[in-house]
């Protein structure tokens, strides 16, 4: 039986005087309809259809993302050379959880800053980001510390804490859908041992991420973040 | 339960890892000599032919291949402790007839040889690293020597290596210095297997050593000046060594083979090959798997829950549909449910996740998306072949709380309880019992090898096999497996070294087994009818009959005592078998025997696990086996075992007592999915009557242990993934 995606949300057992029976989450109906809607497109990267045109900010259809029902973001893995339109499919407390067709997903906390991610291996199992939102939700620039915890070959948490500084760069025009806007651009510079790495927020009036350009780790390399629809 | 599929083809699983290992995104190799240091042509840190003072990064695998002058050296090596390396190797040579003519004369040699290399005192400061190395430990000898080397290195990246050391044995030939701890007593190969004391460190002793340079990121170039006359192969005209001065150049491929060219005692040229392989560095992929379903959370607690819900009529089969509906997305079988207004419990077998904490996290999500909201305490119990193995308590708050927490998974996991399940009673309000029938069954390939034959160093044969599996619940399992062979040479092989002549020697419990490769094409592999049982809390037990290995049919019952939470486990086992017939169906021969041992096991903490088993083996002789394994979290295994029995040295043959080495390697590892197969590998050097045990499947401490909580602790990175 189909369910509300308010239903999906709170769980299957969620109405208090009554059971009711769920769907389950991997044939979620706004995941199938993603599925459903990208593949009739015949868009996308990853592994919908490798043949269509590759799934960007810029270029995806407007039809399509008001074809889809509730938010929806698309997150962009250019190392990976995948593409994907996930739907929310979890929310706990400020940390919402999103998934793909193909069943990967990741979780965006407050400030639209990157959890975890899930289901690409070498994933980022966790952070600790919360002097970044303040940081950003204040438009404060200067040093901040981020907590990357990742698995290394054994399955072990490494916990990594990464000096970063923000810097902010000002407006940016960005297309969206095929609409320009004009957004507020900061930077994440951050040290990771050898490595280094930049996150950029690109901020609305509200002060909402609209699209960021966030890193996972040396193998994933950056996740491009893009809200479509709220 | 360990699902394993067993090859013995170490070499075949090497190369295949190796090249995936060297193919996936890593960064690259510290490059510098210390830190990775070149493989000598027995496997251990050195130069050519001559050893330095260095050490693998801790828990790596190596192999090596060197030819040159008609002998090819294989090596398998392991660094077993930060500064220890163990290595194993086979060698092949053409025309040597070993120094007393014994064993006759052949057209090739086979000798295995195993040697130790302590890195006695590490690099620091201006002072070197020294090390101290005994080649052919237990062998035949005629790799013997023993070494005391210093290593000192220079340059930003340590760059350029300088090598000196002593020699004894072989190493002792060119030019000795004297003999600074006596004589060394002549050579007495015998039957191998002796740890030749009175011999290490004695006879001559001679300076060896060399220089190496990093000239490029991939290239290295060494210069040795070696102690070694070959005194032995210059007599069977192998080799004649006419300058003691080797160079060579070796390159790295990708990230874990290296190639090496050398030029050795002034005439010969000789190459090599070897093969890095890091268990803690997945070959492919660190893993990927769907996406978890994620947490549900309750809306706040403003008033008490309700509990109307467990009135409602079709409440259990709702619970009960949407539970089994997410839990077989999430690859996870569900056996039961069990609840009341508080308390939900579910049984789960896990034939998916090879880190358990990944099945606890996601049978814990699932409940928490299912169940209603007056429901705090969530009890996942983990269900092997129809054992209740362990219970795991968590409460909804904290599995809520933590999801995104970044310790949420040490903390989950503090908070949780881990217990026997027979320890604590199931709700009764609703209850729901899945009859955990299930019928697995497969056909593939197989390739079977014998290792080490007298008379070719590798045999292989290739097949078809069929498995079938049937399981009624409630602990009860049938299975069995037929195998034809396609093609392949095991009907060639030999008995090893043909009978021993005394009186007193065993029964030929496994030198029969050469007839079981002769006399049959297709063959009845096993076919058991087994129960798995839960006596009593803590106690765990198997009883199997039938056709329980390829040459042995009978009964064999365990008992194992392993509390959840316990590094130590207990455990019995008597069998009684009678021999199969050579022709693989189902008729006996008039060999019986009732043997047995009692176990000990032992979770020695950080990486390492022992067993020791002590009773009655095949052959009706009386010992003990000590196993030795090094566990990786991810599940690669590498172990060492030996049996001492009241079978003489003399009796027993070649080797003298049944030893051998253990290779467990998990499929996900290389294949980068959630997977619980691995490949398993013994590797004898030679397999006799003495000590010789049951190959039987599903023994309980494997099954048992992989959903107790130091096996949670090991794995809880996993349990939010």
């Amino acid at each position: 039986m189909a369910l509300s995606p308010f239903l999906r949300l709170l769980g299957c057992a969620a109405l208090a005087v009554s059971l009711a029976a769920c769907g389950d989450g991997r044939s979620d109906p706004l995941v199938q309809g993603v599925r459903t809607i990208v593949g009739a497109t015949g868009l996308g990267g990853g592994a919908v259809a490798a043949t269509g045109p590759a799934l960007t900010a810029a270029t995806v259809p407007p039809a399509v993302v008001a074809q889809l029902q509730g938010p929806l973001i698309l997150v962009e893995a250019t190392r990976l050379g995948s593409a994907s339109l996930m739907t929310r499919v979890g929310q706990n407390g400020p940390d919402a959880t999103w998934r793909s067709p193909e069943d990967w997903g990741i979780t965006l906390g407050a400030g639209g800053l990157l959890r975890s991610t899930r289901g690409l291996g070498f994933d980022l199992m966790a952070t600790d980001v919360r002097p970044v939102a303040a940081a950003l939700a204040a438009r404060r620039t200067g040093p901040v510390d981020r907590l990357m915890v990742r698995l290394d070959g054994e399955a072990q948490e490494l916990r990594e804490v990464h000096s970063c500084t923000l810097r902010l760069d000002g407006p940016e025009p960005v297309v969206i859908a095929g609409a320009s806007r004009s957004l507020t651009r900061m930077t994440e510079t951050c040290q990771a041992g050898a490595d280094r790495y930049e996150n950029i927020y690109r901020l609305d009036s509200a002060g909402r991420t609209i699209q960021s350009d966030q890193w996972v780790g040396p193998e994933i390399g950056h996740l491009r973040i893009t809200r479509l629809k709220e | 339960m360990r699902t394993t599929s067993r090859l013995c083809t170490l070499a075949f699983a090497a190369l295949a890892l190796g090249g995936a290992q060297a193919a996936s995104a890593q960064t690259e190799p510290n490059r510098s000599l210390s830190a990775q240091p070149t493989l000598n042509f027995y496997g251990l840190p050195g130069l050519m032919d001559m050893p330095s003072a260095g050490a693998m990064p801790d828990g790596n695998l190596a192999t090596t291949v060197v030819h040159f002058a008609d002998q090819t050296r294989g090596t398998l090596s392991f660094q077993v402790l930060p500064r220890v390396t163990a290595t194993l190797r086979y060698s092949v040579i053409g025309g040597f007839f070993t120094p007393d003519a014994s064993p006759p004369a052949q057209e090739f040699y086979f000798d295995r040889s195993f040697d130790l290399h302590w890195l006695a005192i590490p690099e620091g400061g201006w002072w070197p690293a020294v090390a101290v190395g005994i080649r052919d430990v237990v062998g035949t000898g005629i790799y013997g020597g023993e070494y005391v080397v210093a290593t000192r290195h220079f340059g930003a990246d340590d760059q350029l290596a300088v090598t000196a050391g002593i020699g004894w044995g072989r190493l002792g030939q060119r030019s000795p210095l004297g003999q600074p701890f006596g004589p060394r007593p002549p050579i007495d190969i015998g039957l191998g297997g002796n740890v030749d004391f009175d011999q290490f460190f004695r006879g001559d002793a001679a300076l060896f050593g060399g220089i190496e340079w990093q000239a490029t990121d991939r290239l290295r170039v060494q210069v040795e000046y070696s102690s070694d006359l070959y005194l032995a192969e210059a007599a069977d005209g192998l080799l004649s060594v006419e300058s003691p001065i080797n160079i060579g150049a070796t390159y790295r491929l990708g990230r874990n083979a290296t190639i090496g060219a050398h030029y050795l005692y002034g005439n010969t040229f000789g190459l090599s090959y070897s093969l890095l392989i890091d268990p803690r560095r997945p070959a492919a992929n660190s893993l990927v798997t769907a996406a978890p379903n994620p947490v549900a959370p309750r809306p706040p607690r403003t008033q008490p829950y309700a509990t109307g819900w467990t009135a409602q009529p079709d409440g259990p089969a709702i619970l009960r549909d949407n539970v089994a509906r997410l839990m077989e997305e999430e690859g996870l079988d569900l056996l039961g449910l069990s609840l009341d207004a508080g308390r939900a419990v579910i049984r789960v077998r896990n034939t998916r996740y090879q880190f358990e904490s990944m099945a606890l996290g996601r049978a814990m999500r699932v409940l928490s998306i299912t169940m209603p909201h007056s429901v705090e305490v969530f009890e996942v119990v983990f269900v092997v072949e129809g054992m209740d193995v362990s219970r795991v308590r968590m409460s909804r708050s904290d599995i809520e709380a933590l999801e995104h927490a970044p310790d949420g998974a040490a903390q989950l996991l503090a908070r949780a309880e881990v217990e026997d399940p027979l320890g604590a009673r199931d709700p009764e309000l609703i209850e729901i019992l899945e009859p955990g029938r299930r019928f697995t069954w497969g056909v593939s390939p197989y390739l079977e090898t014998a290792l080490f034959d007298p008379s070719a160093p590798i045999r292989a044969d290739v097949g078809v096999r069929a498995e079938a599996r049937y399981e009624f619940g409630n602990g009860f399992v049938a299975e069995g497996e037929v195998r034809a062979r396609v093609a392949g040479n095991l009907d060639e092989q030999r008995q090893v070294d043909g009978p021993v002549a005394s009186p007193t020697a065993p029964y030929p419990v496994r030198t029969d087994a050469y007839l079981y490769n002769r006399e049959s094409d297709a063959r009845v592999e096993r076919l058991t009818f087994s129960h798995y049982g839960r006596p009593a809390r803590n106690i765990y037990s198997r009883l199997t009959v039938g056709y329980l290995e390829r040459m042995y049919a009978g009964v064999s019952g365990e008992l194992l005592w392993r509390p959840v939470d316990s590094r130590l486990g207990l455990g019995i086992e008597v069998n009684h078998v009678w021999q199969r017939d050579f022709d693989g169906g189902f008729g006996l021969r008039d060999y019986d025997v009732t043997m047995g041992h009692v176990s000990a096991y032992f979770d020695l903490g950080g990486d390492f696990e022992a067993q020791v088993d002590a009773g009655r083996y095949l052959a009706g002789d009386y010992g003990a086996t000590l196993r030795l394994e090094r566990v990786f979290d991810n599940g690669w295994r590498v172990g060492a075992f030996a049996t001492f029995t009241d079978v003489s040295f003399d009796d027993f043959g070649e080797g003298s007592f049944d030893k051998g080495i253990t290779l467990d390697i998990p499929l996900g590892w290389t294949a980068g999915t959630a997977t619980r197969e691995n490949v398993a590998a013994t590797i004898r050097p030679v397999l006799r009557d003495g000590g010789a045990t049951l190959n039987i499947e599903g023994r309980l401490n494997g099954l048992v242990t992989d959903y107790h909580r130091p096996r949670f602790e090991d794995t809880r990175g996993m349990i939010w993934r």
